[in-house]
């Protein structure tokens, strides 16, 4: 649900600013250019935040907030003052009518927006995560006193744009969160001082970094820091020695990018699509949906094979079959060749199945690119 | 020095409060430094009956000049002069509008707002110590050539701060009103 905040300024500018803060979360941003027009919008709409300046024409901020606080059906609405006027004297008299916080221009957004979701709930916009794709950029924070660890991540997942901000402090990491947007967030859990817990905590605190997501890291052969991991976010555990693929898939997942563009490669005269070894059903299904328009594509960029990579498999699941025979019947619709790549154990396992005893199996994409053009 | 029972605060607290109301202006919201290029106060106390001090600026491009009134103990004019280019770039940082989407009535609306946070800022430095001052609402002028000259008896400081690839020049105007005694 999306949270309504009521804006109240004299100053077009402010309110821009406003809405500008508020951009990356579901919130409908109302706005009002005096007191008197804000009083009217609220009994309209009853807003869940009001966010109000002082000094405005027709009806000044202190007068409103004391028309607002009189009336039964509004008052309950809590208001935070944004001014110029820090004066005692002032924040004295809006504090006794009623303010639950004042922020004093000029101010930082990301202020506005921590000290705003302390009152009410903000939260992300959807819509910003749910477009996002494996090759989109991303800001994965990485929090290690070790900065070995913080280069491991950079080089292992170099090849794809995510921006790896490293941290080796509870502080530094703070810092680090409050100066970019993360869209994921990795804690070694052994920390100094259980510094990997308390940063957690205050990670969850700041409305910044309520809802992004928090990996645990922990030794893989140390049952204490595992349990404490386990804490942080019992189904974002990772271990070292890391496994980056795995770590890739999930951590793919949890910030909602569409992965399906890592599992295809164009060659000079094929386009490649490789099975996951590793994918959750979300994964597969994100791969089935783009199926059509990426073989399509790449038929009208001159490819006319379409090569089926299964050689990272161990065994072929229902779910990777279906999407195998969705590749053969868009093949088929578009009379391209496809040929088949994976180990002697895959090819039995597929062989059993009537839609797929036609299918040879080549031990690489090379091997199965020199068959088909007689080499 | 003191007038008719008021601190006046002196040239460096002054130059040093705006200093430090601009700096924090231009680092929260615009994310730059600023740079004091120099500071002159063009005038002293009332020992002078008449003190009209003028400066002009070179006036060979469009300029955009927001002022905000300063009313209570003391009296005065701040004003905020900018090179339009410079004017464009600020409300498009502050607006995150593209500098092309622009148009003179949010340029207008930006600088308006800058003017009234830094000289509140500024004004909020001496309230602390128990002066008294308002704010008028801000205005805007446009137009390429300049001067400001301060009232009788007013003390006048200008300020020029550079930001990034362009100089903003600040004058301020400020006159002992009487004021607690």
């Amino acid at each position: 649900m999306k949270t309504t905040i009521l804006a109240v300024d004299d100053s077009r500018a402010v309110r821009m600013i406003v809405k500008k803060a508020f951009k990356s979360y579901a919130c409908d941003i109302l706005e009002a250019s005096n007191g008197a027009e804000g009083l009217e919008m609220a009994a309209k709409f009853h807003p869940d935040i009001i966010l109000m300046d002082i000094t405005m024409p027709v009806l000044d901020g202190v007068e409103m907030l004391t028309k607002l606080k009189a009336d039964r059906s509004l008052r309950h609405i809590p208001v935070v003052m944004l001014t110029a006027e820090a004066g005692r004297q002032t924040v004295m008299k809006i504090a006794k009518i009623g303010v639950r916080d004042y922020i004093v221009k000029p101010f930082q957004e990301s202020v506005l927006v921590s000290k705003v979701g302390r009152i009410v709930e903000l939260v992300k916009a959807d819509e910003n995560h749910s477009i996002k794709k494996i090759s989109d950029s991303a800001k994965v924070v990485v929090v290690d006193e070790e900065p070995a660890v913080i280069q491991q991540f950079r080089d292992q997942l170099s090849h794809l744009s995510w921006d790896i901000h490293g941290a080796v402090s509870t502080g530094e990491a703070l810092d680090v969160c409050s100066k970019i947007d993360a869209d994921l967030i990795v804690v070694s859990v052994s920390l100094p001082n259980d510094g990997g817990l308390s940063l957690f905590r205050i990670l969850r605190s700041e409305s910044k970094t309520k809802f992004v997501p928090i990996f645990g890291m922990a030794l893989d052969t140390n049952e204490a820091s595992q349990r404490v991991a386990q804490k942080l976010d019992s189904a974002n555990v990772i271990s070292k020695p890391i496994d980056f693929h795995d770590f890739e898939i999930r951590a793919s997942e949890v910030i909602s990018l569409n992965v399906s563009e890592h599992y295809y490669e164009r060659g000079e005269d094929h386009l490649a699509i490789k099975l996951p070894k590793t994918a959750t059903l979300e994964n597969i299904l994100e791969l089935q949906e783009t199926l059509p328009s990426k073989i399509s594509d790449a038929m009208d960029h001159g490819l006319y094979t379409v090569v089926l990579d299964a050689s990272g498999l161990d065994t072929v699941e229902a779910d990777v079959l279906e999407t195998m025979l969705k590749v053969q019947a868009i093949c088929q619709e578009l009379t391209l060749n496809m040929l088949c790549v994976g180990s002697p154990r895959i090819a039995d396992k597929c062989g059993v199945m009537e839609e797929a005893t036609s299918w040879v199996f080549h031990p690489d994409v090379n091997a199965a690119m020199n068959e088909a053009l007689g080499v | 020095m003191s007038t008719a029972g008021v601190n006046f605060p002196s040239f460096y607290e002054i130059s040093d409060s705006w200093k430090d109301a601009l700096a924090q202006f231009f680092s929260m919201v615009l994310e730059q430094e600023i740079e004091l290029v120099f500071k002159v106060e063009t005038s002293e106390g009332e020992s002078k009956d008449t003190t009209r001090i003028a400066s002009e600026n070179s006036g060979s491009s469009s300029r955009v000049v927001s002022a905000v009134s300063i009313a209570g103990d003391f009296d005065g004019v701040a004003y905020y002069d900018f090179p339009e280019e410079m004017a464009v770039a600020v409300a498009s940082k502050m607006l995150s509008l593209p500098p092309s989407e622009c148009a003179s009535v949010f340029v207008n609306d930006a600088l308006g707002e800058l003017a009234n946070m830094v000289t509140g800022s500024f004004k909020n430095q001496f309230v602390a110590r128990g002066i008294e001052c308002h704010l008028s609402v801000p205005s805007i002028t446009r137009g390429s050539s300049f001067t400001f000259e301060a009232s009788d008896g007013a003390h006048c400081y200008h300020y020029c701060f550079r930001a990034g690839d362009h100089d903003l020049d600040l004058f301020l105007t400020l006159k002992s009103n009487g004021g607690p005694s």
